[in-house]
């Protein structure tokens, strides 16, 4: 591999605070919105189909990142997938708070919602399954957790995928920007699909320490 | 229960003192008077004369039904053969009838049977309500004529007055009869809240119903046509929409149809200010105070045919205007339904304007339908064709997703959309979801459905 460029250096200097910068955005645009009366006649409803399409949106771009680092070798990006993937755990929690919110807390509904409603199970059970992913992002644990780390995050796919499937069966008729989010999906999976272009290849021997490496830098 | 038994004793007295007078055999809740036997007999024949005078229809020709119902009763009187006249005497009678019951005035059975009816004096104590509707032209029996439902007040008695008003005063002080009812059921009322304390003050006070403000009313809209979001409409139609020149085509199984610029379709109709709650099937609601035409007096004037029995709306379909329309969210053009009965109760309107001004774009200008108790979908928008028709007309969202959206569309907490609950609901300003009333309040719509499976007709 060859040495990074100084560019690169620089980049990898800025690159993360530039990533919470970013993955924030959405967050600031709702709470701008909230102090200048912009979230319209019924701001719950708002605010969870912001958050709902935040949390797509940042795990879209988390899976993103492994990608393009391949096509492009800037491996200086390994570090923003964990800020971006705990921004979309940022908003996946505001999300499910809006949702307990606009439920009044009533556990008869949510329990029904969750159990008859199969929009709400792929969006419960995709939260269900970022809570690990999220509370095992630290160093510590992705030392303790060593190879099973990186297979119990391989769960991230699953989530997405329920994540993309609960906006498919929310939507009334306008299947758009659902199916935006299932096609951009559908390509970030391919590259993980062994012996498709940018699929995951054999690893050559140096590839999972640099990886090892990348993962424990962030 | 005692007041049914009180309104059975009243609607048997009705047909019994004819048989006592006439000797003639009855059906237990319906009377058809043949003229051949009832002509030999004097007291029958004064009776006639009697009843002419009162109800301005003559009963030889005439079928009157009785039917106790849980909260009341209803009597139905219909008219044999073709005789528009006899229907609309019929009504008129009907209407006054419902009128003076609400006024405390129950004299008119009185003079008609030449003696105290069985049952008036106990009305009049009730102080018993009377509501009025049209029933339309039924086949077979080629019959038409109206009802009048009487129920017991469900409203303290100094609340009474008469139909128009009383519809108008009670959405505005949302003094909410069903919104009562609603909350004396504790499994209701219990829905609201986990929290105890709230759950009881709910079960107590009536819920209000403040009239959404008009900010609100005119941001939140949800007309396809013009996108998908909610704040799409308002940002696009009143720049993309021309709402003057307006052609509305009345067509169809009518003797009258035409073809109106929107000022000659309104000309000559009397404009009627209704706050109506509006419930969408997304479970928000709101309360607008609208102004329009009874969709009544629309059908009237066309003159529908017998063989009519739903009314379609279709939407202007011009996709230059209507940006949503060059994508196949929905069949377009957008298509909605009554059926006869439906669209000719008096709750049922053609709107022109809300909060007193001219209907904005976003909100279906120049001319949208309303129809309270159901769910907003069916309120069709910006309405260029009025077709009277035999069959049921195929609505837009009924078309794209049958198991979700059904033609009657009847708000109905106890039936939930597949994919979300119809439990409850939130009013749009306010915070805590409230529950859905059945009918979305206006229970007195209950009769167009009696006997109907309203799970399997969602």
């Amino acid at each position: 591999m060859a040495a990074p460029a100084a560019w690169e250096l620089q980049a990898a200097r800025w690159v993360r605070p530039a990533a919470w910068a970013g993955g924030l955005i959405p967050l600031a645009l709702l709470v701008a919105g909230a102090f200048t009366g912009g979230l319209g006649a019924d701001p719950i409803e708002y605010v969870t189909l912001r958050t709902g399409f935040a949390t797509l949106l940042m795990l879209m771009c988390t899976l993103a990142v492994s990608p393009v680092r391949k096509l492009t070798g800037w491996n200086w990006l390994a570090p923003i997938r964990r800020t971006l993937g705990l921004c979309a755990f940022l908003y996946v929690c505001l999300h499910f708070a809006t949702y307990l919110v606009d439920q009044g807390f009533a556990m008869e509904y949510i329990v029904e919602d969750v159990a008859e409603r199969p929009y709400v199970t792929a969006g419960f059970t995709a939260f269900l399954l970022l809570i690990p992913l999220a509370v095992t992002s630290t160093r510590g644990w992705i030392r303790r957790l060593g190879k099973r780390w990186q297979k119990l995050h391989r769960l991230v796919y699953l989530a997405a995928g329920l994540g993309v499937l609960h906006f498919i069966w929310l939507v009334k008729s306008d299947l758009l920007e659902p199916l935006v989010f299932a096609a951009v999906f559908a390509v970030l999976m391919a590259f993980r699909v062994p012996g498709l272009p940018g699929g995951a290849r054999k690893r050559p021997a140096k590839a999972p320490a640099a990886t090892r490496r990348a993962a424990a830098e962030s | 229960m005692t007041f049914r038994l009180l309104f059975l004793a009243l609607t048997a007295a009705l047909p019994a003192t004819l048989a006592a007078q006439h000797g003639h055999d009855h059906a237990a809740h319906a009377h058809h008077a043949h003229p051949a036997q009832a002509t030999q007999d004097s007291a029958f024949a004064a009776l006639q004369a009697r009843g002419r005078k009162a109800m301005g229809v003559d009963q030889y020709t005439s079928t009157h039904r009785f039917d106790a119902l849980a909260d009341g009763g209803r009597i139905e009187l219909q008219r044999d053969g073709d005789d528009p006249e006899g229907v609309a005497t019929i009504r008129a009678h009907l209407r006054s009838i419902a009128d003076a019951f609400s006024r405390g005035d129950f004299a008119t059975p009185a003079f008609v049977h030449a003696e105290q009816v069985p049952g008036t004096d106990v009305m009049a104590a009730r102080r018993c309500i009377g509501r009025y509707a049209a029933v339309p032209r039924r086949s077979p029996p080629d019959l038409a004529g109206g009802e009048m439902l009487i129920r017991k007040p469900e409203i303290p008695s100094s609340e009474i007055t008469p139909e128009r008003l009383y519809v108008d005063r009670r959405e505005f002080l949302g003094v909410s009869a069903a919104a009562l009812a609603a909350a004396a059921i504790p499994a209701v009322a219990a829905c609201d809240t986990a929290d105890g304390a709230s759950r009881a003050a709910a079960s107590e006070a009536p819920q209000r119903d403040e009239p959404t403000p008009f900010e609100d009313v005119t941001r939140y809209n949800n007309f396809y046509e013009f996108g998908t979001d909610k704040e799409d409409p308002a940002r696009n139609a009143p720049r993309l929409l021309r709402v003057r020149p307006w052609t509305v085509v009345v067509d169809g199984l009518c003797d009258r149809p035409g073809r109106y610029g929107f000022e000659e379709f309104v000309r000559g109709t009397q404009q009627v200010d209704r706050t109506y709650r509006l419930r969408c099937v997304e479970a928000w609601s709101m309360v607008i105070p609208w102004r329009g035409i009874p969709l009544r007096d629309i059908i009237n004037r066309a003159r529908p045919r017998a063989g009519a029995r739903f009314v379609e709306f279709t939407t202007l379909h011009d996709p230059q205007q209507m940006p949503g329309q060059r994508r196949p969210i929905l069949s377009w053009p957008y298509v909605e339904g009554l059926r006869m009965d439906e669209a000719m109760h008096p709750l049922t309107l053609l709107a022109t304007g809300l909060y007193g001004r001219a209907l904005p774009a976003q909100n279906g200008a120049p001319l949208r339908l309303v129809v309270p108790w159901k769910y907003g979908f069916k309120s069709i928008k910006s309405i260029v064709r009025i077709r009277f028709t035999d069959t049921q007309p195929r609505t837009a969202w009924n078309v794209s997703a049958p198991g979700e959206y059904g033609f009657y569309a009847n708000v109905n907490p106890d039936v939930d959309h597949p994919r979300w609950s119809q439990a409850r609901e939130r009013r749009i300003g306010e915070f805590r979801r409230r529950p859905t009333l059945m009918f979305n309040g206006y229970t007195e719509v209950a009769s167009l459905y009696s006997g109907m499976d309203l799970r399997r007709y969602y």
